[in-house]
This record gives C-alpha cells, structure tokens and sequence, in this order.
C-alpha cells in the first residue's frame, strides 16, 4: 500500500503519516507542493492512493488533483483541508476528488475514508 | 466599527468551539475555559513575563482583524509532543511550525463556523512573545478568553470589527 501525502505544512505531514502508520500504511512519499508532489507521483505506477491538502505554494491541491485526473489516473485522491465552503467543495469534486476531510480530524475520521476508499487493506 | 453584539457573540461562541475542537481531536485533550474578558487595547506590561509565543492569524471579509493564540514556550513545547512526539527542551523550528499550525487550525475552524461572512484567512505568523506584549488599535475592541492546557494557561485574543 503506497500513498502519496501532500502538504506544505512538515507538521501536518507528520500527524496524518503517523496515522497512517499506525494504519500500517508503511509507504508514505511526501511532498510540500503540487510540484514536488507530481514530480514523485511520475506515471502514477505503485501509488494506491492521494492526500493533499489545498492550499500550497507553488501548485495547489486543486491544481495537483487536476493534473492527476487529466493524465487519466484513477486512484482515490482525498482533499485533507480547512477549506469547507460549499462553492470551494464543489470545485474539488469536480476537479476529481474522491472524498474530503476537514482538518483538524481525528483517527476516526481517518480510518473511515481511507476503510472507504481502500476496502482491500487491512487496518491496524 | 466594532463587532455588533451578536455577531461578538457568534464569533466568540465559534473560537470557543474551534479551539476545543483541535485539541480534543488532534491531542484528545478536553481545554478548561478559565476566564473571559473584555481587554483594553493596550495596557502596562508585567514584568518578569515567561518566554512565550503568539501565533496571529487575521480574517478578512464583512468582518475582520486579527486572532491570536499565546502560550508560554513550556506550554508550545507540550503541545508539539502531544501532536507529533516531538522531543526538547527548548523552541525550535518544529515548536513554532507546531505553534502554526495549532493557529491554521483554529482559525481555519472559526473561519468555517462563520461560513456567510466572506472570509479569507491570512498565513498564521509565530512571534515570539507573550498576550501581555500585545497592543491593538481602538477601533478593536479585542476579547480574551483562557484556556487551561495541561497546567499551561493559553490566551486567546480575538480582535475584530466589522468591515
């Protein structure tokens, strides 16, 4: 199970991976923007999954989930964000997203979507 | 213009809820509210202040201004190892990037409950010094509430006005 994690905040990185870990999700690639995100990302090949967050320098969440659906992945991608007006959702998921997850959250919430969104692995 | 009664309230009600909510979901601490309190705008600084920071995020919108959340370094540095097992003894980069994020969070969660009002939200920006240090214009009639975290005192100032 590989995801890819997005944020520009390194603490922010920190909580949802440990998370993830303890989801015994072990391969976590990080990345602090859309950029450096793609630039790991490459042709998509091994990653089960993306959570970015929305605003980042450089290329937002919104930009990044665009790029990713435009070169035709499929994977569930998952908007980890402050951002929750309805105008601002409703661009997400037309961008593409899968799901959303207003931080802060807890290990509940957590597990919920990725248990929704990747219902062959087995959590922790 | 200061904030209208009800729209004071309205916002009040929103940090109190934002900031529990953090706490409690991202460290499963439940904050003890321990006094509110109109401020003035500026008053005498006591001495011997505890070293401290503050982390100031400002709301723009139909209403506006700074919020500002401060605690003493022990009490950032508490914080940090709650939310990712951070280990020191004194405030580096990863205390302040905590700190950031602890005021992203509960701004972003203000912002949120105030949904209607139009607001943006600035960057969180981290000073190191204490709530006693802060000062604000007169056409803000700024509000203070505390919190207790683990035997740290937390100060939120919420210093806004409607546009």
């Amino acid at each position: 199970m590989k995801v890819l994690l997005v944020d520009d905040s390194g603490v922010m990185r920190k909580i949802i991976a440990r998370a993830l870990h303890a989801l015994w999700i072990e391969d976590v690639v990080e990345a602090a923007d859309g950029v450096e995100a793609l630039a790991v990302f490459g042709d998509g090949e091994g990653f089960d999954m993306v959570l970015t967050d929305w605003n980042m320098p450089n290329m937002n969440g919104l930009e990044l989930v665009t790029a990713i659906r435009g070169a035709g992945h499929k994977l569930p991608i998952i908007m980890v964000t402050t951002e929750t007006e309805k105008g601002q959702v409703l661009k997400a998921i037309q961008a593409g997203i899968n799901d959303y997850l207003v931080k802060p959250f807890d290990q509940e919430a957590l597990i919920g979507k990725l248990e929704k969104h990747l219902p062959n692995h087995q959590m922790g | 213009m200061t904030l209208c009664i009800d729209t004071e309230k309205l916002v009040r009600d929103s940090v109190d809820k934002s900031i529990r909510d953090v706490f409690s979901m991202m460290i499963g601490a439940e904050l003890t509210k321990i006094e509110f309190e109109t401020r003035e705008t500026s008053r005498p600084e006591p001495e011997n202040i505890e070293p401290s920071m503050t982390v100031l995020v400002g709301l723009t919108g139909d209403i506006q201004g700074t919020l500002s959340l401060s605690m003493s370094d022990l009490a950032a540095i508490a914080w940090s190892h709650a939310l990712i097992e951070h280990e020191t003894d004194k405030v580096d980069q990863t205390v302040v990037d905590a700190i950031g994020e602890l005021g992203n969070m509960v701004v972003g969660g203000v912002k949120r409950r105030l949904a209607g009002n139009n607001l943006t939200m600035s960057l969180p920006t981290v000073i190191r010094t204490s709530e006693a240090s802060l000062v604000f214009p007169t056409n803000t009639s700024p509000i203070q509430v505390q919190y207790d975290f683990a035997g740290y005192t937390i100060t939120f100032v919420i210093a806004m006005r409607n546009a």
